[in-house]
């Protein structure tokens, strides 16, 4: 048995950043991180990713699945430091009536803190996780602070796109990124090695530096390949403490003042499902039966078009362009916004090509010479609003290798609410794409899932109505935080993690307040 | 709409290796076999024979059933290459024994070719609805495996190349950038916890890993940086730095960083 202030599972952004910001305030903390280190030569892991493997190897997890998948084992990456070793890197905030949906527009739920309330750690997020960005986003919140780094220039891609989206009064701007414009805390400046998710030279923040480098301190450590199994309470009712396997599969506790389950929201939900305790009959701080409710995606969209130009797409892995102005409109009641993106990488590269065409030999080079590059891709992110159908419970036919309950997920992506949002961006990808003169436009990917996950935890000051206090701890069980995207009451268009550290760090401020 | 019927249907018509094949490797006459077959599907004689062979061997070790794909097309690509009209080679011929020429018009009655979906409208239309993978209407089994789970794989690794990509224009693409062609240069040195941070002029920054020091007539020392890839010298100021790190010992220099040694600049 180990003793400490504070358990954290899980090693993603959400935990890394709670976990620093806990032990620059003093505290111990004690991190449980269900996979393996990652592997430290990133070279070899770009190398597989560029040949089109998977860069990781990690265990994967059984859960069922009623409807729309989520493919949990391609975006919930068990290793140190989580999703953030392959994720985009995308860091957008929220915009201000993104936390008022049900004031301003009647649907949904509102949330229990403002955007004013989250804006200083929004600022110390961007900070901690270093993100190039530029305030050239006539749409955006109102920013205390600048950008750490300068934004990443346009692509002639994005140019191109901004120069027709401007003349239906559309106005492109930058995206904020989790990676690196110049040096930035120590760590690499980008140098356009084009396969970002597997950035081999830590250009893109990643969770498993930050406890890499909490672990050089006395007040941290972590124990990988140790699977959460269950969050145990005293007879209080209070959070004592998180029992876990090792790698062994021998089961020990980490007792513990306070327990932050920051798994991602599926797993923490799982978690709190399967920890029994006398007076929570059904599952740990679901008296109320809310845990689990409410699991939202962002449904994403691409649509393509072939232009004359000859462009240079993969020359880098990230976008670089996209517009907030269709994200909170005046209808955003009856249908959901859109976030509008230019992809990175438009068209098929010479390897795609080659994986669907029968050349070969000199008619195949001439058709990739001809082909490569004439291609834009739009996308668009869509807010899905939360249904109480969508929703985490345990599973009656699936177990993990332990013989826990895996979790069950019932979801439906795309209702009408996000039917009709769909239909709306669509009509603005084709006049884009007809302005600037592109034929052959056609979607080439219809809504799907996109490793968003939020809420099945949501915060709310209906304690009836929601799992978590706005300091995103439960309202059932005192000592019990839950942090990850899950704590989204509504989904918004943006890109969770950045909202989803700045919780941790408002989190971690609360808890500092109320000692 | 998401996950539908159609892209499960999709997906199971997507070529895969058997799960449950066995790996090894090929042998000397094999490899020659397909590396003949890669020169032929490339129309590129210059490629080194080696870097195929390490790829294959790689995936031949580590991934199940590509082994058995491989001796496959290598058995098929020999069978017709035996039975094919002699010209100037004798009967009973192997496949890399024939000329570019013969092997080309053997390839041509296996693989028939066309166009890619995005530049045939008609196709395009029809592989939405069914399958990415035009061979399921076109090919015959035993053909269709051979360009399915072989012919794509060599592609796909020539394709993913620096050569592959010069066809495109792009010489730094992918995993490689300008940065590195050029001199490359350590500007400082900083502990961090039990290891020292290099900063590089490129402006990365890179744990320094001590077997990677080396001598260097001009510098006196160099390292290889970024797994091996870069050569850096050291700025004079960085040189400085470094030596207060290094010690030297009976049996040679070892850096000592935070009571820890590790034996340096030994060849």
């Amino acid at each position: 048995m180990r003793s400490t202030e504070v358990v954290i599972v899980g090693s993603g952004p959400a935990g890394a950043a709670a976990a620093s910001a806990l032990v620059e305030a003093g505290t111990k903390v004690i991190m449980l991180e269900t996979g393996k280190r990652p592997d430290p030569d990133r070279f070899a892991v770009m190398d597989r990713a560029i040949l089109g493997g998977i860069p990781w190897v990690f265990d994967h997890v059984p859960y069922e699945m009623v409807g729309d998948d989520i493919d949990l084992n391609v975006f919930a990456i068990r290793m140190l430091g989580g999703s953030s070793l392959a994720w985009g890197g995308i860091t957008p905030r929220f915009q201000v009536n993104d936390f008022r949906l049900r004031s301003q527009y009647g649907i949904a739920e509102d949330w229990p803190i403002s955007y004013e309330e989250l804006e200083p750690y929004y600022g110390q997020a961007e900070r901690f996780m270093g993100v190039s960005g530029a305030q050239d986003n006539p749409y955006a919140a109102p920013r205390s602070e600048p950008f750490p780094m300068a934004n990443f220039p346009m692509s002639d891609s994005d140019l191109l796109i901004k120069e027709a989206a401007a003349k239906l009064d559309i106005q492109m701007h930058a995206v904020p990124v989790a990676r690196n414009s110049t040096p930035y805390n120590r760590r690499s400046a980008c140098l356009y090695y084009a396969t970002c998710r597997a950035c081999p030279i830590g250009a893109m923040y990643g969770s498993d530096r930050t406890v890499t480098e909490l672990e050089r301190t006395d007040q941290f450590e972590v124990l990988t390949q140790a699977t959460a199994r269950r969050v145990e309470i005293d007879s209080q009712g209070r959070a004592t403490g998180v029992v876990y396997t090792d790698e062994n599969g021998k089961e020990d506790v980490v007792r513990a003042q306070k327990v932050i389950l920051a798994a991602q929201c599926v797993e923490n939900v799982r978690i709190l499902l399967n920890s029994p305790a006398k007076g929570f009959a059904s599952g740990l701080a679901n008296n109320n039966g809310q845990l689990g409710l409410r699991f939202m995606e962002h449904p994403k969209f691409y649509m393509r078009g072939r232009v004359k130009q000859r462009l240079n797409p993969f020359r880098q892995g990230f976008e670089t362009a996209t517009t907030y102005k269709f994200c909170d409109h005046p209808k955003r009641g009856e249908y959901s916004g859109g976030r509008l993106l230019v992809r990175e990488n438009a068209g098929p590269s010479g390897a795609q090509l080659a994986q669907r065409s029968g050349n070969w030999g000199k008619p195949l080079r001439d058709e990739i010479v001809s082909t490569f590059g004439h291609y834009l891709t739009l996308g668009a992110f869509l807010e899905q609003l939360p249904h109480d159908e969508n929703r985490i419970t345990l599973s009656d036919r699936v177990e993990d290798a332990s013989g826990s309950r895996a979790a069950r997920v019932d979801f439906k992506l795309v209702r009408d609410y996000e039917q009709r949002g769909y239909r709306e961006m669509s009509k603005v990808m084709v006049s884009i794409l007809e302005n600037l003169g592109a034929t052959e436009i056609e979607l080439v990917l219809g809504p799907s899932n996109s490793g968003h996950y939020m809420g099945g935890h949501t915060m709310g000051v209906d304690p009836d109505r929601s799992v978590l206090k706005h300091t995103l701890e439960t309202h059932e069980v005192e000592n019990l935080y839950l942090l990850s995207g899950g704590a989204f009451p509504t989904s918004a268009i943006a890109n969770p993690t950045l909202t989803t550290v700045a919780l941790a760090f408002r989190m971690v401020s609360e808890m500092r307040a109320g000692g | 709409m998401n996950r539908g019927l159609l892209s499960i249907i999709k997906q199971r018509l997507l070529p895969t290796h058997d799960p449950d094949g066995v790996t090894g490797s090929l042998s000397a006459s094999e490899h020659a076999t397909i590396y003949a077959l890669f020169q032929t599907l490339t129309s590129d004689e210059q490629f080194p024979a080696e870097r195929v062979r390490a790829y294959l061997d790689d995936c031949t070790g580590s991934t199940p059933g590509v082994l058995d794909d491989l001796k496959f097309a290598i058995e098929l690509l020999d069978r017709y290459a035996a039975n094919a009209p002699s010209g100037k080679h004798a009967p009973r011929s192997r496949f890399a024994q024939l000329s570019s020429a013969e092997r080309e018009r053997l390839l041509e009655r296996l693989l028939p070719r066309y166009p890619h979906p995005l530049n045939e409208r008609a196709w395009r239309r029809r592989t939405s609805l069914l399958s990415d993978n035009l061979d399921i209407v076109l090919s015959r089994p035993g053909t269709r495996r051979l360009r399915d789970t072989v012919a794509r794989q060599l592609l796909t690794f020539y394709l993913s190349s620096p050569e592959g990509w010069e066809l495109v224009g792009y010489r730094e693409y992918p995993g490689r950038v300008r940065a590195e062609w050029e001199p490359c240069e350590v500007r400082s040195i900083q502990l961090d916890g039990e290891q020292l941070l290099l900063e590089l002029s490129d402006g990365c920054f890179e744990p320094l890993k001590p077997e990677a020091l080396e001598p260097d007539e001009v510098t006196e020392l160099a390292v290889f940086t970024k797994s091996g890839r870069q050569r850096a010298s050291f700025s004079r100021s960085a040189y400085l730095a470094l030596t207060e790190y290094l010690d030297e010992q009976e049996d040679g220099w070892v850096l000592a960083i935070t009571g820890k040694t590790y034996p340096v600049l030994r060849q």
